[in-house]
């Protein structure tokens, strides 16, 4: 049987596309197989993403600077600075390599740092603070819905916060009943945590379900088409 | 010829196995704790019990004086067994069950000669009455007065004697015993007793892939007629069709193409829709590994792309990106000379696809807190539960997942399918796993 191999840049592609699925999945069974498809991955996706960040952030930044100095002067500094990383390894100066490695962490962590609190902190305390009588959200039904809503809610976070408490408190009277308190509160919130990570879980399985799924569904569409236009 | 032990047959030098009795002639079992010892070993590797009975061993002991005690009258017996080297009579005294053949102990490689002052740096072990190791000393006569003192005209290293030997191989079961070590480890833990074969592996394999294939053989009947949960797409829909025309959407496609399967399928129908709709669009990225993405859905799109308004930003580097885009769009994106995006207000929402949290977190943190502008997110399942929150709080105007949101014409297989099957195969791995538990406990 005569089979002609077209030179379109689509088909090759989806052939490619294929076998690497196939491979891939073969691993399942037999790993080492699917080593072969997890190199190719790697080191496409590495030279992918320096040509990505050569092309879109450094030469662009690198082209400006160049053009116009005096206007886009920190852009010199920033390249500088990035150029001290290439010193590492090279004796007596690789000090220099420290500088933009501490750029890096100290701007990361403000970054991060102010972020979490402008934008997770206290906004998500504020959502906690919410009222527990039900003319607050409407009368009837729907209102006694949301203030129950809005009391599993509360009551959630702080056992979850109370599950984190490991000081004991020692004494009589009000210690006493403070610490059986936050006891009590204390395994309910691992219960919280246990079904918080149990949803967790399943929605991680349900999305590698949907990929297995959809690879399936691309090696039925694809391998046809392969076929046909092959002409096998 | 190797004398049985047990039952004094004749065998042939080198037989494993007594030919009259049958027992092993070079292991056995320890009494107390029934792990398996050399034949030589004067006490067990595991329980350091006395593998020998007492009453024998002492009746071994006393038929051998030079061992036990040093007084002359004993001497003289030994003087009546001229057909035995001192070796010999050494490794029959020590164990009266082991075979003379044997002579392990002369294949072992030279060791120093151990002199008093090493010996008295020993840790000292003092059993009591009631040990059942017995009297160390006594046995092994660990004692200098005993102890073969190195020639002096002999070069530094020679070849240890039998008893150095033994009082070596006691030492070492001291240390495995008390100091214990990977090669001198017997048990295995339980963990890994417990590891699955590779034969029980391949059935889970050849399972999750019946499961993954049954949505195909049925064409998604059962679960039609199971489930009827269109609220995420329907939700997804309807936010589309109030989208104003007269103003940009700025797309981020923040999702790796691994990801595609799941929310591929959502990015094309939402852009096919504003597409239709005519509303112009910006995209962007904040992954390397998504550069490419905004072209790659918009090239299969069925609507005609090139009559709606359509600028691909490119990649922004991630956290510091994202802060740059609240504060000024030029900074962000320095070669984007479109006038429509000078400026971030002039964006009438944001729509993010993403898989990573880190992402997500960074687009709510970073830009959603600075600007005021409605962050609406197609997300995976897998970081879909950790989002919630914020859509509660307010901070996202939208969080559907892309299993649930995924429309019924883009691909056979929907997220009440992966769900209906997720359930059946935990189903099934957990009657396995209950048949296997089940299985290992008749077993024991």
């Amino acid at each position: 049987m005569l089979i002609t191999l077209t030179t379109e840049p689509g088909t090759i592609g989806l052939i490619v596309a294929c076998a690497l699925t196939i491979l891939v999945l073969i691993g399942l069974i037999n790993r080492k197989v699917s080593l072969f498809s997890q190199h190719i991955l790697v080191g496409i996706t590495a030279g992918y993403v320096g040509a990505v960040v050569w092309r879109q952030v450094l030469i662009t930044r690198l082209a400006l600077f160049l053009q116009e100095p005096a206007a886009y002067w920190y852009y010199g500094v920033f390249i500088l600075i990035g150029l001290a990383l290439f010193v590492r390894t090279t004796p007596g100066i690789s000090g220099l390599a420290r500088i933009p490695l501490i750029l890096l962490v100290s701007v990361g962590a403000g970054l991060a740092l102010g972020g979490t609190l402008s934008g997770t902190l206290l906004p998500q305390t504020e959502a906690t603070i919410k009222s527990l009588s039900p003319d607050a959200y409407g009368s009837g039904l729907s209102g006694t819905s949301f203030a129950l809503d809005a009391v599993i809610m509360i009551l959630c976070t702080i056992s979850t916060l109370a599950a984190f408490h490991y000081i004991s408190l020692h004494g009589r009277g009000l210690p006493n009943a403070l610490e059986r308190i936050s006891s009590g509160l204390g395994r309910m919130g691992k219960a919280v945590i246990a079904i918080v990570l149990g949803a967790l879980l399943s929605g991680a399985l349900l999305t590698f379900y949907t990929l297995l799924l959809e690879r399936i569904d691309f090696l039925t569409v694809g391998i046809p088409l392969i076929i046909e236009q092959v002409g096998l | 010829m190797t004398i049985c032990p047990f039952c004094q047959a004749s065998n042939k030098p080198g037989a494993e196995q007594c030919k009259s009795c049958g027992r092993h002639l070079t292991t056995m079992q320890c009494p107390h704790c029934g792990a398996t010892n050399s034949i030589q070993d004067l006490y067990c590797v595991s329980c350091f019990s006395l593998l020998h009975p007492t009453a024998e061993t002492e009746k071994a002991l006393a038929a051998s004086p030079k061992v036990i005690s040093a007084e002359p009258d004993q001497t003289e017996e030994k003087a009546s067994e001229p057909e035995l080297t001192d070796d010999q009579t050494d490794k029959q005294a020590m164990h009266p069950a082991a075979p003379i053949e044997d002579d392990f102990a002369q294949e072992q490689l030279p060791i120093t000669s151990i002199s008093s002052t090493e010996e008295s740096s020993w840790p000292q072990l003092v059993p009591s009455p009631d040990d059942e190791l017995g009297n160390i000393d006594d046995i092994l006569d660990i004692n200098t007065r005993t102890m073969e003192q190195p020639d002096s005209s002999a070069p530094g290293y020679r070849r240890p004697t039998s008893r150095e030997n033994q009082l070596a191989r006691l030492w070492q079961q001291i240390g495995i015993k008390h100091a214990p070590m990977d090669e001198g480890r017997h048990n295995l833990s339980e963990s890994q007793e417990k590891r699955t074969t590779p034969r029980q592996r391949f059935l889970i394999y050849i399972l999750t892939f019946a499961l993954a294939l049954l949505p195909f053989l049925t064409k998604g009947q059962i679960t039609d007629a199971l489930t009827t949960d269109e609220s995420a797409s329907g939700l997804l829909a309807s936010e589309l069709a109030i989208v104003p025309t007269d103003q940009p959407v700025l797309i981020s496609f923040d999702y790796d193409a691994s990801y595609a399967g799941e929310l591929l399928p959502v990015a094309k129908n939402v852009l096919n829709t504003l597409v239709v709709r005519q509303v112009p669009v910006l995209t962007m990225t904040t992954r390397t590994t998504a550069a490419d993405m905004s072209a790659l859905v918009l090239s299969s799109l069925e609507a005609d792309t090139l009559s709606v308004e359509w600028t691909d930003l490119g990649y922004t580097p991630g956290q510091t990106g994202l802060r740059l885009l609240a504060q000024s769009w030029q900074a962000a994106f320095p070669l984007c000379t479109t006038e429509s995006t000078q400026n971030a207000t002039q964006v009438s929402r944001v729509l993010v696809f993403s898989d990573s949290l880190e992402t997500s977190l960074a687009w709510i943190e970073l830009f959603g807190s600075q600007v005021d502008i409605p962050i609406q997110m197609v997300v995976t399942e897998r970081i879909y539960p950790l989002l919630l929150p914020y859509e509660d709080s307010g901070q996202l105007d939208l969080l559907v997942s892309g299993v649930s949101a995924t429309p019924d014409e883009e691909s056979q297989i929907r997220g009440s399918d992966a769900s209906l099957f997720l359930l059946v195969g935990v189903l099934v791995l957990a009657i396995w796993g209950t048949w296997t538990k089940s299985h290992e406990s008749v077993g024991r």
